[in-house]
């Protein structure tokens, strides 16, 4: 009831407001400070983790009624391809690429959702993957528009401000803290409930009144129109955008980033991408093992925690607060 | 009493197999109407054509005086004609709370921005919504039940939500596929005290159930189907009488006795 009222009716609740504020600010403050204390190398791994995270978070909304898009990464390309061609070759104001950027995805989902989202769970993914690899084979073979194989480099920056990475970095924040505010909020909404009614039984969800089918296209198209967001900031941070970045490898990034942090909460896709932008950047010196590190993290994960790392803290919450209770009696 | 649903000439054919076949009937308002008929009569199978689960191969159906065959189910709810299934009636993973408020959305506003925006507006109409969850919560004793997850409910109390989530849409005909089914005898009684304090309320019931006890106690009227076509109806003092309906259930040998 609590996320419902947007307020704690439980007794014990008089503390907890002052507490999360206090978490919040916390967190805030230390995002803000982030690029100041840590180096160039952090810095950027930081940027990239926040521009992921708006992907990612795109394609939890998608997984929270029921869906897995292998397609996601492709509409990050419309994006980042609509934004940059846009800006080079046809010398438009950044602003105006990023907006186009996410509107080429949304337009694109809107166009292709109603077909696609007939289909239902391994339909649904098989069609979309199929759909990816043909925009990635667009973005592969389109030669005068894409640059093909090698893509389009000296992508220029937002402003030149933004050459620097640190610079960038706040962009990215804002950027994706907008992203996961929209997105906390939309949960929360009577939308959100809409949502998660239809994960757990359409035939039901329907019968209730909810127009099963206009939801999923509504939340198919924000899905991609943050993916298509994320792919214009980071062409313009990378400086580079070529297929590779786009290929179904990418899209079942995002699958695991939500498995790996959680599917249930938006938290999780956060933790996530955390996860598994950063750790690759640190394993950099173990790159043959790479992969078999990942596999391992991803078996255990699944295997004990279902509810992916969120249930971790979760736990850990329970642990204290039981502990508490026995304490104080 | 006005004809709230009237059914004509209704039928659905899978692939040349017919499931249902020229159904035609009523259903007056403050009314219980019960669906009878051996297994693979064809009564879900009906239940789901008027609720608009699927489309019927034939017939029309008018609710509340307009043309209504085949319109998708969520509209139908927000008209006014609300179903629960046999098995899936609650969302497992939310609360008591949770699912009832769910069900209240056919009967509210259901505008995009006013609740992603939280406005003024949207919060008066969502507190009278919460004091009427919690004034049906309470009617149909879930209340001190609220938080609980639907999925940690005993069987029956799982049953009574579906019911509770089913009314939380305003319903004026409400159709409820197989109540009773699993329920012990206690509980069957209590499904049915509710139904009939539903009817009082002035929504109009479709029950299909194989509980002749239970039927017999609640309804009005009853419609027989026996191979996806109409056997009889009538009011259910007649049908449980009649021997075709007994034969219907039992096979022949048994109708002499």
């Amino acid at each position: 009831m609590a996320l419902l009222l947007d307020s704690d009716d439980a007794p014990s609740a008089r503390w907890r407001p002052l507490a999360r504020w206090a978490a919040w600010a916390a967190a805030a403050a230390a995002l803000l400070a982030f690029p100041l204390a840590a180096g160039g190398f952090l810095t950027h791994t930081a940027t990239l983790v926040l521009l992921t995270v708006i992907g990612a978070a795109g394609f939890h909304l998608i997984l929270r009624v029921g869906l897995v898009s292998l397609g996601h990464a492709a509409f990050a390309g419309i994006g980042g391809y609509t934004s940059v061609i846009l800006m080079m070759t046809f010398g438009l104001p950044w602003i105006v690429c990023f907006v186009a950027g996410g509107v080429s995805a949304a337009a694109l989902a809107l166009l292709v959702g109603p077909i696609v989202l007939r289909l239902k769970g391994v339909y649904f993914v098989l069609i979309t993957f199929t759909f990816g690899e043909i925009l990635r084979l667009i973005f592969n073979d389109w030669q005068s528009m894409t640059g093909g194989a090698n893509g389009i480099s000296h992508i220029p920056p937002p402003w030149p401000a933004l050459m620097d990475t640190r610079a960038y970095y706040y962009l990215a924040l804002f950027a994706a803290g907008a992203a996961i505010l929209f997105c906390a909020r939309l949960l929360a909404s009577d939308f959100g409930r809409k949502m998660d009614a239809i994960r757990e039984s359409e035939s039901l969800a329907e019968a209730n009144g909810i127009p099963v089918f206009a939801v999923k296209v509504i939340v198919f198209a924000i899905g991609c129109t943050l993916a298509g967001l994320q792919g214009s900031l980071q062409a313009h941070f990378i400086r580079l955008i070529s297929p590779l970045a786009y290929s179904f490898q990418e899209s079942l990034n995002f699958l695991v980033m939500n498995v790996v942090g959680g599917s249930n909460s938006l938290v999780g896709p956060i933790v996530g991408t955390v996860f598994l932008v950063a750790l690759p950047e640190f394993l950099r010196g173990w790159v043959e093992y790479q992969f078999i590190i990942y596999g391992v993290i991803l078996v255990v994960v699944m295997a004990a925690l279902p509810g992916g790392l969120v249930e971790l803290w979760q736990r850990a919450c329970r642990w204290i607060t039981s502990l508490s209770t026995r304490s104080g009696r | 009493m006005s004809v709230l649903l009237a059914v004509q000439g209704l039928g659905k054919s899978f692939r040349g197999l017919r499931a249902v076949n020229d159904v035609s009937f009523d259903i007056r308002e403050r009314e219980i109407v019960g669906l009878i008929g051996p297994n693979g009569a064809g009564k879900t199978t009906a239940i789901n054509l008027i609720s608009g689960a699927i489309r019927p191969t034939s017939g029309v159906v008018r609710f509340r005086g307009a043309d209504v065959t085949g319109m998708p189910a969520h509209r139908l709810a927000r008209l006014g004609l609300i179903r629960t299934f046999q098995a899936t009636n609650v969302y497992a993973g939310k609360t008591v709370f949770e699912n009832v408020y769910v069900g209240t959305f056919s009967s509210r506003p259901s505008g995009f921005w006013p609740s992603l925006l939280l406005t003024a507006a949207f919060r008066r109409e969502r507190e009278q919504t919460r004091s009427r969850i919690e004034a049906l919560l309470e009617d149909l004793g879930l209340r001190d039940l609220a938080d609980t997850p639907a999925a940690d409910l005993p069987y029956g109390y799982q049953k009574m939500l579906g019911l509770a989530t089913a009314l939380a849409g305003k319903p004026k005909l409400i159709m409820l596929d197989e109540p009773a089914a699993g329920l012990s005898a206690e509980e069957a009684d209590l499904i049915s005290v509710l139904i009939g304090r539903v009817r009082d309320q002035g929504v109009s019931v479709l029950v299909v159930d194989h509980n002749m006890r239970f039927m017999a106690k609640i309804c009005n009227r009853m419609v027989v189907l026996h191979h996806g076509m109409e056997l009889t109806s009538g009011p259910t003092a007649d049908v449980v009488r009649d021997p075709r309906v007994l034969e219907a259930y039992l096979g022949t040998e048994h109708s002499v006795a």
